[in-house]
């Protein structure tokens, strides 16, 4: 959990969004609709986005859970985070966490930022109030960021 | 408090021996089915988790066919399923619209 390792006594049919925010206090992941249709409860299993809502706390043995809090950075924002923020890629806030979360997973495994890739990814995770085209931006600028950060790091090993 | 046993099998034999014994058996994989607000949960019986059975996942494009396992997330097909591929799918798709 967030690179640490948590043990909690559930009941088998505990939600693993209920476990995080009600026993954990992991409350930056919101339920909104509680079917898997929104993407508010959107968490990171072994780096794949996962409407937590609809997974049992006991299919989470073993596995290695993100949550939105997991991915500060020296108690700082994400670059992730921080695009969202540029963009004013939020309104009320409650889809961001979900936005964010998915919008992560996806960027592990597809690094190139492409835009029709970003809002396929994004294709779960609803807002109801600011529109979706600043998010895809934010997203993409943080795809841009990311890989210029990976290539100066590797410059710098070199 | 519920009368729930809780069963992870990880291989098709152990599946088998608990569908095969004497106790209700609730099924849960991607959790459509079990965990949807307006359903009723179950109260009693076996709940057996389908996650940690890698017979029942994966996706196998090597052959004429292509073999999706019933576990298989939708999330792991899509990477095959959108593109312009119509000779990809035929057998799948005959006439979808997702194929242009």
């Amino acid at each position: 959990m967030n690179g640490r390792e948590v043990s909690v006594i559930a009941d088998p049919l505990d939600r693993l969004s209920y476990i995080l925010r009600d026993r954990l206090g992991l409350t930056g992941l919101k339920e909104g609709c509680c079917e898997g249709e929104c993407g508010a409860c959107t968490v990171l299993v072994d780096d794949h986005p996962v409407a937590s809502c609809l997974m049992l706390g006991l299919q989470a043995e073993g596995v290695r859970i993100t949550t939105i809090e997991g991915l500060t950075q020296g108690g700082g924002l994400s670059g992730l985070q921080q695009a969202f923020l540029t963009y004013g890629a939020v309104q009320c806030g409650f889809c961001t966490p979900g936005m964010v979360m998915a919008a992560e997973g996806h960027l592990r495994a597809n690094p190139d930022g492409d835009r029709a890739a970003i809002r396929h990814a994004l294709a779960g995770n609803i807002c109801r109030c600011t529109g979706f085209a600043l998010i895809v931006d934010a997203v993409e600028s943080g795809a841009v960021r990311r890989l210029a950060d990976l290539s100066n790091a590797m410059e710098a090993g070199a | 408090m519920t009368l729930l046993n809780v069963c992870r099998p990880t291989s098709l034999a152990e599946l088998v021996a608990v569908l095969r014994g004497a106790d209700p058996v609730h099924l849960i994989a991607g959790g459509t089915d079990l965990l949807v607000g307006s359903r009723a949960l179950p109260d009693a019986g076996r709940l057996v988790d389908l996650t940690a059975l890698p017979a029942l996942r994966g996706i196998d494009t090597t052959g004429p066919d292509i073999r999706i396992g019933a576990a298989t997330t939708v999330a792991e097909i899509g990477p095959i399923a959108p593109r312009p591929t119509p000779a990809r799918l035929p057998r799948i798709l005959p006439k979808s619209r997702l194929i242009p």
